[in-house]
C-alpha cells in the first residue's frame, strides 16, 4: 500500500503541470454543473413556489356537483397526506352588474354588466401566497357581511370605488377593496372574465347555484409541495378520480396558462443540467487523456516489473484521486459560495423571483462532487482498463494501442442510453420525455462514432492532394487513428452538439413566448353578435379604426359519433358518474368554418384544404383529439340544431389559446355549414384604455345584446409572466452556455500539447515561423471547423426530431449559430499564431523538452 | 568547416548554475567523422544540441563555414539547419501521423523539393525498408524506425549529420546495421555522433572524450578523409546559401 501511494504520489510530481490542469478542469467541471443544477433547482423551486401561489393552494379537486362527506372521506383516505382541512370553493362565471360610473345621459344612472369568474373564499384562504390588496382590507371581514373584492383593473376601467355597490344574481355586495394581480398573486389567471371575490356564506343568497349549470364545487388542500410529488399523485389517482366525476387539478392545472411553461422550465433546464454534466465529464476526459499518455507507457513497465493488474489500478486510482478529490471538491465549494449571490444576481433581471433563501443544496453538492470525482477516476482507469490485454513491449511502442477493439463496443451505446436516461429521469419523473431526450443524446454520441472513421478516411486522402507539407500535416493529424487529435475532435464536437442545441432550445421556446408578446393581440372580445347585426358591428368597428380584426361564425353542434360509433351511447354504457372525457363527448361546441389558417395556430398533421376545399373537412385541436381517441381520417358525424352533418378528420392543429385569437376545437371547411343558424364572436385590438371604453359604449348602445369583454389585462398578464420566464430560461442557459465555452476552451487547450512536439519536430528539420504558422493555424482552424460542423449540423437535426418536441415548440434556429461558425474560427487562427509565436521565440531543445 | 571556440553553457537553477560545458574549443574538417564520448552528464548531448543550432551556447561560438550560428535568428537557424544539417535522434522523433514515406520527404517537403517523394522512396529502399514505405511509426520496428530517422536526416543531402546515441536504444544486430547505413555519407558529409560505445568510437576519424563539460583528451583514430577541391558557398545571416 505504501508502495502504491507512493508511486502514485510520483507519478503525480512528475506531471504537475499536467495534473495541475486536469484538478483545473475537474474544479470547472464541478463548478459548472453545481452552478447549473443549483441555479436550476432554485429557479425551479422558486418558479414553483410562484405558480403554487398563483394557484392559492397545492392541490385542488373540481367537480361538478357538491362534495359529500363520502366523497372527502374517500379522497382522505386514498391519499392520507390530505390530512388537513380542505377549503371549500365555488367557481363559476356569470354577469356582475354595476352602475356606471360616467353615465353618458346626464341625471340618469346606467347600469353595466360585465362577465365575471366568481370565486368563494373560506376563511383562511389563501393556503399559499398572500393576495395584494390595494387596502389591504382584512379578508376575515369577507365573511362578516356581503363584501365583494374586484381585481384593480375593474377600479380603472368603469370608474369602481371602494363602498360602491355591484349586484351578482340576487345579492347586492359592497366593494371592500380592490386586489392587485402580479406574478406570484393567487389567482392570477389568464381568461377572459376578471375574477372576484366574495365569502361561501353569501352564494346561497345570489341564488346562482340553483340556476348556473356550470358551478365548479372545488376543494383545496395545502400539501404535496413539490411538482414531481404532485404529478406522481395525478398520474396514480387521476383516471380512478375522473370516474367518480372528480377532477384533480395541481399547481401545473392551477397556475393555468403557466402549465406549459412550467413543465417547459422543468425540460429545458433538465437538459441544460444533462448538458453540462456531459461537457463537464467530455473537459476531463480530455485533459486526463493528455496527462495519461505518458503515464499509459509508465503502466507499461509497471507491469513489466511485475505488478498485477489490482496493483497497477490502485497506483491510478491513487493518482486520479488527487485531481478528482481537488478538482471536485474546490469546484462544489467555489459555487456554493457563489449561488447565494445568483439569487440577488437574477432579481435584477427578474423583479418577481425572490432573492432570498438561494442555496447549493447537500444533495446537488454530494452529486456534483460525486460525479466529478467519479468521472476522473472512471476516465483514468478506462485507458489503463484497456492495456489488461497488451505485453508490455507493445505499450513501450511510441504508438500503444488506444482503442482495443472489443466486441461488447456495440454495447456502449445503450449503456449510455440507459445512464443518460436514469440521470435525465431523476431529474424530470417523465418517463417518455426522459426517453426522447436520452435518445437524442445517445445518437449524436453514435453519429459522432461513426463519422470518426469517415473523418480519418476523408481526411487521409483529401491530405494527399495537398502539396504544403504544414498544411498536409495539420490536416492529417484530424484523421489518425490513434491520433489525440481525434478524441479532442469528437470532444469538441460534443461540446458544440450540446452548446449549439442549448441555442438552439431557447431560441424556439423564446420565439414562441414571444409569440405571446406581439402587440397587434387583439384586447377587445364581442359575443353574441347575430347575423343580423353583423353590418352593423363591421361598421361601428371600421368607423371606430381598430386593428386586427377577426369575425367568426360560431355554430354549436354536438358530436353524435365518431366512425359510426355513438358518443352518447359510449358515455351512458359506463357505471356510475360521467368522466371528464365524457363530458367532452356530450357537451356541447361551438364550432366555426373558414378557409385559411390564422395567427395563433399551428397544423400539425394532414393537409389543410385552403381553397381547395369540398365542404366536409374538418381540423381539430391535437389536445382534444388526443384526449378523446379521435385521427386523422376519422368521420365525425355533427347534430347541427338537430341536423345531421358528415365530417371527416383532414388535419389536426395546436391552437394557442393563450394568444388570444378566437378559435374552436373543430373548423370545417365552409360548405352547406354556413347555411346554418349562428352567430359570430369577433376580436379586435382598440389600444388605450380611453378607447377601449368608448367602443364598449358605443357597441353597448346600438346592439344591446352582444357582450363586450375586455381581455388587455389577461393579455398584459400573459406578457409580464412570459417574459419572466423567457428571461429565467435564458439566464441558466448563459450559466450553462459560459460553463461549457470555458470547459470547451479547456479541452481544446489541451490539445495545443500535442501540436506543440509535431511543431517544434518540424522546426528542428528546417521550418521557419511562417510554416510554423500555417501548420498550428490550419490545425486549430481546421480542428475547429470539424468540430463546429460536426456540432452544429446534428444539434439542429437531432434537436428538431428528439428535444423540441418534447418542449412542445417548433425549431428556431439562432443567428449564433452562424456566429459560432465565423468566429470559431477566427478564434482558432489567433490561437494557432499564438502557439506558433511562442514556439518560433524559443529554441528548439527547449521547444522538445517542454513537450 | 566548423569550428567552436570556448563553448559553455550553463543552465540556471534556484542554488547554484549547472555547467553543462564549459569552454570547449575544438575543430572538424570537412568530411571529418567525430566521436563525442564520455560518461553520463559530461555534457556530450548538450554539445550535439549546441552544434545543431537546437540551443544557444551561454558564452562562447560555434562557426560553420565561416557563419556564427549565434548571430542567425531563430528563423534562419531553422532554415540553415534545413538546408545543411540532419540530425538522428537516439528516440527517433518521428512524427506519429506519418507514414514512413511521409516522414522521409517532409524537410524535402519543407523546401518545395518536387522530387521529395523520389527522393523518399530510394533512401528508404537503400536503408532497406522498402517494404515499410506506408507504415506509421507505431507500427515499425526500433531499428526500422531509426532507418527512417536516418533516411529523413539524408534527404536534403547535408553537409553536416549529427546523430545522437543513434544505436543506443538498438540490439546489435540492427545497432550494426544502423552503423554502415551512418558510416556510408563520411565520403559526402562531415558526421558527428555521440556515442557511449568504445567500438563505435574508434570507427570514427577522431574521438573527442568530455569529462564534466570538459574536453579531457582527443584522439585519432584514422587520417581524416582528403578534403574535396570544390568548396560550398558560405552560410549567410539569413541561413540561405
Amino acid at each position: 500500500m505504501k508502495l502504491i501511494l507512493k508511486l502514485a504520489i510520483r507519478e503525480a510530481r512528475s506531471g504537475q503541470k499536467l495534473l495541475f490542469f486536469s484538478a483545473l478542469t475537474v474544479m470547472v467541471a464541478a463548478f459548472s454543473l453545481s452552478m447549473v443544477t443549483g441555479t436550476g433547482q432554485n429557479l425551479r423551486d422558486a418558479l414553483a413556489r410562484e405558480s403554487r401561489t398563483m394557484a392559492g393552494s397545492d392541490v385542488r379537486f373540481k367537480s361538478s356537483r357538491p362534495f359529500t362527506s363520502e366523497n372527502i372521506s374517500e379522497l382522505e383516505s386514498i391519499f392520507p397526506k390530505l390530512n388537513k382541512p380542505g377549503l371549500f370553493s365555488e367557481e363559476f362565471m356569470t354577469m356582475m352588474r354595476f352602475p356606471q360610473a360616467e353615465p353618458e345621459i346626464e341625471n340618469k344612472e346606467q347600469i353595466n354588466d360585465r362577465l365575471v369568474r366568481v370565486k368563494t373564499l373560506e376563511l383562511n384562504w389563501p393556503q399559499r401566497g398572500a393576495l395584494a390588496l390595494e387596502n389591504k382590507f382584512p379578508l376575515e371581514k369577507l365573511h362578516q357581511s356581503p363584501f365583494i373584492i374586484l381585481p384593480a383593473e375593474m377600479a380603472d376601467e368603469y370608474g369602481l370605488k371602494k363602498n360602491h355597490t355591484v349586484e351578482i344574481g340576487k345579492e347586492k355586495f359592497t366593494i371592500a377593496d380592490f386586489f392587485i394581480m402580479q406574478p406570484g398573486s393567487p389567482l392570477l389567471t389568464s381568461g377572459m372574465a376578471p375574477t372576484v371575490l366574495f365569502s361561501r356564506k353569501f352564494i346561497e343568497q345570489t341564488g346562482l347555484l340553483q340556476a348556473g349549470s356550470r358551478v365548479s364545487y372545488v376543494i383545496s388542500y395545502n400539501a404535496l409541495s413539490t411538482i414531481a410529488e404532485q404529478r406522481s399523485f395525478k398520474d396514480q389517482y387521476e383516471t380512478e378520480l375522473l370516474a367518480k366525476g372528480i377532477k384533480v387539478e395541481t399547481l401545473e392545472d392551477g397556475a393555468g396558462f403557466l402549465r406549459r411553461f412550467i413543465q417547459r422550465t422543468e425540460i429545458f433546464l433538465t437538459f441544460l443540467a444533462v448538458a453540462t454534466l456531459i461537457l463537464s465529464l467530455s473537459g476531463t476526459s480530455s485533459a486526463l487523456s493528455v496527462f495519461l499518455k505518458e503515464k499509459k507507457r509508465h503502466a507499461a513497465v509497471m507491469r513489466a516489473l511485475g505488478f498485477n493488474n489490482l496493483k497497477i489500478f490502485s497506483v491510478y486510482a491513487s493518482l486520479a484521486s488527487i485531481p478528482g478529490i481537488l478538482g471536485s471538491l474546490s469546484g462544489v465549494l467555489l459555487s456554493a459560495v457563489t449561488i447565494p449571490f445568483m439569487g440577488s444576481i437574477l432579481a435584477n433581471f427578474i423583479p418577481s423571483l425572490p432573492a432570498e433563501g438561494w442555496s447549493l443544496s447537500i444533495t446537488v453538492a454530494i452529486i456534483t462532487f460525486t460525479a466529478g470525482f467519479a468521472g476522473t477516476l472512471f476516465f483514468t482507469l478506462l485507458p489503463i482498463l484497456k492495456l489488461v490485454n497488451e505485453s508490455p513491449v507493445v505499450l513501450l511502442r511510441e504508438e500503444a494501442p488506444n482503442a482495443v477493439k472489443s466486441r461488447f463496443r456495440w454495447m456502449y451505446f445503450p449503456a449510455l442510453f440507459l445512464f443518460l436516461f436514469a440521470v435525465i429521469f431523476a431529474m424530470n419523473r417523465s418517463v417518455a420525455n426522459s426517453a426522447q431526450i436520452a435518445t437524442g443524446l445517445a445518437v449524436n454520441f453514435l453519429l459522432l462514432y461513426l463519422a470518426a472513421p469517415l473523418l480519418a478516411k476523408f481526411t487521409s486522402a483529401f491530405s494527399k492532394s495537398i502539396r504544403v507539407p504544414a498544411i498536409k500535416l495539420a490536416i492529417r493529424n484530424l484523421g489518425r487513428l490513434t491520433s489525440e487529435s481525434r478524441i479532442i475532435l469528437v470532444a469538441a464536437s460534443q461540446g458544440i452538439f450540446l452548446l449549439a442545441a442549448i441555442f438552439i432550445l431557447d431560441a424556439s421556446l423564446q420565439a414562441e413566448l414571444n409569440r405571446y408578446e406581439s402587440s397587434d393581440q387583439p384586447d377587445l372580445f364581442a359575443m353574441d353578435i347575430q347575423p343580423s347585426q353583423k353590418n352593423k358591428f363591421e361598421n361601428i368597428i371600421r368607423e371606430s379604426e381598430v386593428t386586427n380584426v377577426t369575425l367568426v361564425p360560431l355554430i354549436t353542434v354536438r358530436i353524435s359519433s365518431v366512425n359510426g360509433e355513438s358518443l352518447v351511447e359510449k358515455t351512458l354504457s359506463q357505471s356510475g358518474e360521467r368522466s371528464w372525457e365524457d363530458n367532452l363527448r356530450v357537451r356541447e361546441y361551438f364550432i366555426s368554418y373558414r378557409n385559411r389558417l390564422q395567427e395563433g395556430e399551428q397544423l400539425t398533421e394532414g393537409k389543410f384544404w385552403g381553397e381547395d376545399f369540398e365542404g366536409n373537412e374538418a381540423s381539430v385541436d391535437e389536445e382534444w383529439a388526443e384526449t378523446l381517441n379521435i385521427s386523422l381520417g376519422d368521420t365525425l358525424e355533427l347534430d347541427v340544431h338537430g341536423l345531421p352533418y358528415s365530417v371527416t378528420v383532414t388535419s389536426m392543429r395546436k391552437i394557442q389559446w393563450e394568444s388570444m385569437r378566437p378559435n374552436s376545437f373543430i373548423i370545417l371547411s365552409p360548405g352547406m355549414i354556413g347555411l346554418a343558424p349562428k352567430q359570430f364572436l369577433a376580436s379586435f385590438k382598440a389600444g388605450s384604455v380611453e378607447k377601449r371604453r368608448m367602443i364598449r359604449r358605443k357597441l353597448g348602445s346600438a346592439l344591446g345584446n352582444i357582450t363586450v369583454i375586455d381581455v388587455a389585462e389577461s393579455a398584459a398578464m400573459i406578457k409580464r409572466v412570459s417574459s419572466t420566464l423567457a428571461l429565467s430560461f435564458r439566464l441558466v442557459a448563459i450559466i450553462a452556455v459560459l460553463a461549457g465555452i470555458l470547459l470547451l476552451a479547456l479541452t481544446i487547450a489541451s490539445e495545443r500539447q500535442n501540436r506543440a512536439r509535431d511543431a517544434a519536430l518540424l522546426k528542428i528539420l528546417g521550418s521557419n515561423t511562417a510554416t510554423l504558422n500555417t501548420y498550428l493555424t490550419v490545425s486549430h482552424v481546421a480542428l475547429t471547423v470539424f468540430s463546429i460542423v460536426l456540432g452544429i449540423l446534428p444539434a439542429m437535426f437531432l434537436s428538431t426530431i428528439f428535444f423540441l418536441p418534447v418542449l412542445g415548440t417548433t425549431p428556431t434556429f439562432p443567428a449564433v449559430l452562424l456566429v459560432l461558425l465565423f468566429v470559431g474560427p477566427i478564434l482558432a487562427f489567433w490561437q494557432g499564431r499564438g502557439q506558433a509565436n511562442t514556439i518560433s521565440s524559443k529554441s528548439a531543445l527547449e521547444n522538445l523538452r517542454a513537450t | 568547416m566548423l569550428q567552436v571556440k570556448n563553448l559553455t553553457r550553463k543552465y540556471p537553477s534556484a542554488e547554484f548554475d549547472i555547467i553543462a560545458l564549459n569552454s570547449v574549443s575544438f575543430q572538424v574538417e570537412k568530411n571529418e567523422v567525430i566521436a563525442i564520448t564520455g560518461a553520463s552528464g559530461s555534457g556530450k548531448s548538450t554539445l550535439l544540441g549546441l552544434l545543431a543550432g537546437l540551443d544557444r551556447p551561454t558564452s562562447g561560438s560555434i562557426e560553420v563555414q565561416g557563419t556564427d550560428l549565434a548571430e542567425l535568428s531563430e528563423d534562419a537557424l531553422a532554415l540553415w539547419r534545413g538546408s545543411n544539417l540532419g540530425y538522428v535522434f537516439q528516440n527517433y522523433q518521428l512524427i506519429s501521423s506519418l507514414t514512413a514515406l511521409e516522414n522521409v520527404a517532409l524537410p524535402a517537403e519543407l523546401a518545395s523539393d518536387n522530387d521529395a517523394y523520389e527522393k523518399a522512396r530510394k533512401l528508404l529502399e537503400s536503408v532497406g525498408i522498402s517494404h515499410r514505405l506506408n507504415n506509421y511509426p507505431g507500427q515499425l520496428s526500433g531499428g526500422e524506425q531509426q532507418r527512417v530517422a536516418i533516411a529523413r536526416a539524408l534527404i536534403r543531402k547535408p553537409e553536416i549529420i549529427l546523430a545522437d546515441e543513434p544505436t543506443g536504444n538498438l540490439d546489435s544486430v540492427s545497432g550494426d546495421a544502423i552503423l554502415n547505413l551512418l558510416f556510408a555519407v563520411r565520403k559526402s558529409a562531415t558526421l558527428i555522433m555521440v556515442t557511449h560505445n568504445p567500438k563505435i568510437a574508434e570507427l570514427a576519424d577522431r574521438e573527442i572524450i568530455l569529462k564534466d563539460g570538459k574536453i579531457l583528451r582527443e584522439i585519432i583514430h584514422r587520417k581524416k578523409a582528403a578534403p574535396r577541391k570544390k568548396k560550398k558557398p558560405a552560410v549567410n545571416k539569413t541561413g540561405k546559401k
